[in-house]
């Protein structure tokens, strides 16, 4: 169980998300080592002005993703909690998106397998951007022991939805 | 391909004529020379409607409309494009340029811009995936105001999509009709709002998936992009109230803000102020555009008479124009304002200019409450609200008015039976375009005395002209913003900027190059394009290449009361500004300057211009 | 002695070139600030570009000991 405590999470404050997508950009230069939006692991969606959605994988404690995948493409780092891929397996099935509450596994033209974030190895590059331009939307906490976790990952119109109405009702 | 780094060199050729689809190529010889954007915008404009350039009508299928991106865009933090085309407000070319998502995905669908040709018959939109281009229909979302035609557009493709488009202003033909994107964001100088809607293209949506062009030296990229982050995320006041400030800042600390259609450049009404809206209105703040580490944008909210109203900000140049210049301190008022010309896709300062002009001359009985149909009055938010409306429906005076502030004089004074002065002493523009909220008068904000009367921008406060023309004063300063394609909010000076401009494209530019060459070659095609101007307006620097009238008027009130322009300093800055850029001495460049800057094909045009002028 | 030059609207109004005799090491930016405000130009150091002669950027803590000249120019202009 000691390696569960040790385990990194990425808390969001959508009231301090500025909608930059910084977080895009950081995480596909240090992924793709291009600017690269659609590849970036992290997503940020606005259906209304000034409610943008960060979006990206909470790691859900029995992660629906991994046991949907037929090939074994998906497993578990026993260091960070995060979800990595093994390129060679995936085959683009996209089973783990049907199978994640969030919808959140992406595939992109031109990456011949899912992705998935992989939380940096424990240093999200995306919350350290995030953090230099001084918006601190992004937080890496320790990840919480409980389920509540999972009830981060929803789609991303729902969660628009909701935000927006707060502005805009 | 090009041989250059950051860019494509590729534009999506679409022609709604025929409904042609192609890509066309750019040379990396003439991105080396105009670099991208607006640059690139005066060389195709030039390279395929200069020689019948007075016969384009800026409404007709021959017009082309340009959405641009630069070798900067989504390399530099903030992230911007350009709308450019034969501008209906002064014949010329402007480099129009707009925050929008739009910009980044162009590139990471493949392309460096979008050049659209011809006319449709019908209403249509562009939609853009990729290699995977399609003109549809849009009857359905033809008539719609912005904020409906997003929600709309949402169902309709799916997603986020990030898009350009036009509101009724645009659709209408309207002078002062933007570009929009984003609900709030504006194309608004130039007016290609109205040349987007005279092709009848509602929208154009663009997804990119792939990844942006590489860069040359990577390592440079990485470590100067966080030392610009830095750097602009440590302007903490600019972040926390944005521009927005300037509207009590500019009136009552510089005395250079629009009040009353310019009557007066000062206020003192803190119920106009930037805190008052952060208090009363602010729901969001900051917000930002893609890439941004700035955050000057924040989303405001007010209930006026019950309706609801959203928009950004307002920035500066929106509440002054919306707000001080219309005699409206009301804040909520001025976001409801603001927020109108958002969703109906009119330029708010162009609009708020024009709307000026109605209120003044309907004060000195000019304008009757039979031209108008009801009374105008400053500060009367209904009176406002409904001419706003009748600009973007081009119903009744407001068709007139559509027109825009030179075209809307000119025609008044023609129905009244005035000489023309007797009207144009009272609109605050310059060759077409209406005068951002920066005055000179006071000589306390950054516009030089010749800022308007020399730009090849005109009116456009983000293009000033200045002294000396080597430095960041100089108008070429806004070239190289406008054609790298960056937000002038998140850039830094200049030697960082080049440095940036290098790691991404490997083009080695000097600051002696950009000062000596590149800014002044551009500046040389826009200027013989805005000289050529037609087919109904023309303009003769004699005459034109000067402030509007009011700027001679000393100031009434504040405490640089009595300051104004003065006519002896202006032309002989105009003189100086003409010489250190190698252009005779009505502003022509000369045939040496053409050839020294590699334009030997304007040089016979330039001769023709001289001519007419007689002075060839 | 140490030297601004100033540029535009600031030149107009403060003068194109202010030379002061400092006698210990001062710090650029406030020196620009301080010297701005007393001729009654209401800008902060957020809003005017402070370069070295060449247009290069002044690395931050630069003091009057360090250089002899800066360029002081508005920034943000537009807006």
């Amino acid at each position: 169980m000691s390696s569960l405590r040790t385990q990194v999470w990425m808390l969001v404050d959508y009231s301090l998300c500025t909608g930059c997508r910084l977080c895009e950009i950081a995480c596909s230069l240090k992924h793709e080592g291009l600017v690269w939006p659609a590849a970036s692991r992290i997503a940020v969606y606005e259906h209304y002005p000034g409610a943008p959605v960060p979006h990206y994988c909470v790691q859900c404690p029995d992660y629906p993703c991994v046991g949907a995948c037929p090939t074994r493409a998906l497993r578990v780092d026993e260091g960070t909690g995060a979800v990595l891929v093994e390129p060679s397996l995936c085959v683009l099935c996209a089973r783990c998106v049907e199978a994640c509450p969030g919808r959140v596994p992406k595939i992109v033209r031109g990456k011949p397998h899912v992705l998935i974030c992989d939380l940096c190895g424990g240093d999200p590059a995306c919350a350290k951007e995030c953090a230099r331009a001084g918006y601190n939307a992004l937080k890496v906490v320790s990840r919480p022991a409980n389920t509540a976790v999972k009830h981060y990952s929803r789609p991303p119109d729902l969660v628009a939805e909701e935000l927006g109405r707060r502005h805009f009702s | 391909m090009v041989n250059t780094c950051g860019l494509w060199g590729r534009l999506l050729s679409v022609d709604l004529s025929s409904g042609r689809v192609s890509t066309e190529s750019v040379d990396a010889t003439a991105y080396r020379m105009y670099v991208g954007g607006r640059g690139l915008a005066a060389y195709l404009l030039w390279r395929e409607l200069g020689r019948k350039w007075r016969e384009v009508d800026p409404l007709g299928p021959e017009n082309l409309l340009l959405i641009l991106t630069g070798p900067l865009t989504g390399y530099y933090p903030g992230v911007k494009l350009v709308v450019s085309g034969k501008s209906p407000q002064s014949c010329g070319v402007i480099g129009s340029a707009i925050s929008s998502h739009v910009a980044y995905a162009i590139k990471a669908a493949g392309y460096d811009g979008i050049v659209v040709r011809g006319a449709s018959r019908d209403p249509v939109y562009l939609y853009v995936r990729d290699d995977s281009v399609e003109v549809r229909d849009a009857s359905r979302l033809w008539g719609l105001g912005g904020f409906k035609l997003l929600e709309a557009l949402r169902r309709e493709v799916g997603g986020d999509a990030p898009s350009l488009y036009v509101g009724p202003a645009g659709e209408n033909r309207v002078r002062t009709a933007a570009v929009m994107s984003r609900w709030f964001h504006a194309a608004g100088y130039g007016g290609y709002g109205a040349v987007m809607g005279s092709k009848k293209l509602k929208a154009i949506v663009v997804e990119g998936t792939g990844p942006l062009p590489p860069v040359a030296d990577r390592d440079e990229f990485l470590k100067l992009r966080h030392e610009v982050i830095d750097r602009v995320a440590s302007r903490t006041t600019f972040r926390m109230w944005g521009t927005t400030s300037g509207i009590w800042r500019v009136g009552h600390d510089t005395s250079s803000e629009p009040v009353r259609n310019w009557q007066e450049e000062w206020h003192d009404r803190e119920e106009f102020s930037h805190v008052v809206l952060q208090r009363r209105h602010w729901v969001k703040n900051p917000w930002a555009d893609w890439g941004c580490p700035l955050a000057c944008m924040k989303v405001s909210r007010a209930v006026v008479d019950g309706v609801s109203y959203a928009t950004d900000g307002p920035d500066y140049e929106m509440g002054a124009y919306l707000g001080s210049n219309l005699g409206l301190f009301e804040v909520d008022k001025v976001v409801a304002l603001t927020s109108l010309a958002d969703d109906l896709g009119l330029c708010g300062i162009q609009t708020g200019n024009v709307l000026g002009l109605a209120v003044e001359l309907y004060e000195r009985g000019i304008l009757t409450r039979e031209d108008v149909g009801y009374e105008l009055a400053w500060g009367d938010f209904e009176s406002l609200k409904r001419l706003l409306e009748d600009v973007a429906y081009r119903r009744g005076l407001g068709s007139v008015l559509a027109e825009g502030t030179y075209r809307a004089a000119l025609e008044i004074a023609r129905r009244k039976g005035l000489p023309t002065e007797d009207v144009l002493r009272y609109a605050v523009q310059v060759k077409g375009v209406g005068l951002g909220a920066h005055g000179i008068r006071s000589r306390r904000d950054y516009p030089q005395p010749i800022a308007y009367a020399a730009s090849v921008q005109c009116g456009d406060h983000t293009s000033v002209a200045g002294l000396p023309v080597d430095s960041e004063e100089s108008e070429v300063s806004s070239v190289f913003a406008d054609s790298a394609v960056v937000c002038m909010f998140t850039a830094v000076e200049e030697n960082t900027m080049l440095r940036f401009l290098n790691a991404v494209t490997g083009w080695g530019v000097t600051r002696e190059e950009l000062y000596g060459t590149i800014g002044p070659r551009i500046l040389a095609l826009q200027r013989i394009l805005l000289l050529l101007g037609g087919p109904d307006v023309r303009w003769d620097p004699r005459v034109h290449d000067d402030n509007p009238p009011r700027f001679y008027e000393p100031l009434p009130s504040g405490p640089y009361a009595g300051s104004s322009a003065s006519r002896e300093e202006v032309s002989r800055s105009l003189a100086e500004y003409y010489g250190q850029l190698g252009w005779d001495e009505l502003g022509v460049p000369t045939e040496e300057t053409l050839r020294r800057l590699g334009l030997e094909d304007a040089v016979e045009v330039a001769r023709e211009i001289r001519r007419e002028l007689g002075t060839g | 002695m140490f030297c601004l030059r100033f540029f535009g609207n600031l030149a107009a109004t403060v003068g194109p070139t202010v030379c002061l005799e400092e006698g210990e090491c001062v710090d650029v930016g406030r020196l620009v600030e301080e010297l701005l405000r007393s001729r009654g130009e209401a800008l902060s150091l957020e809003e005017v570009l402070v370069t070295l002669p060449d247009g290069s950027p002044l690395p931050p803590g630069t003091t009057t000991c360090d250089t002899s000249e800066i360029r002081v120019l508005r920034l943000l202009r537009g807006g």
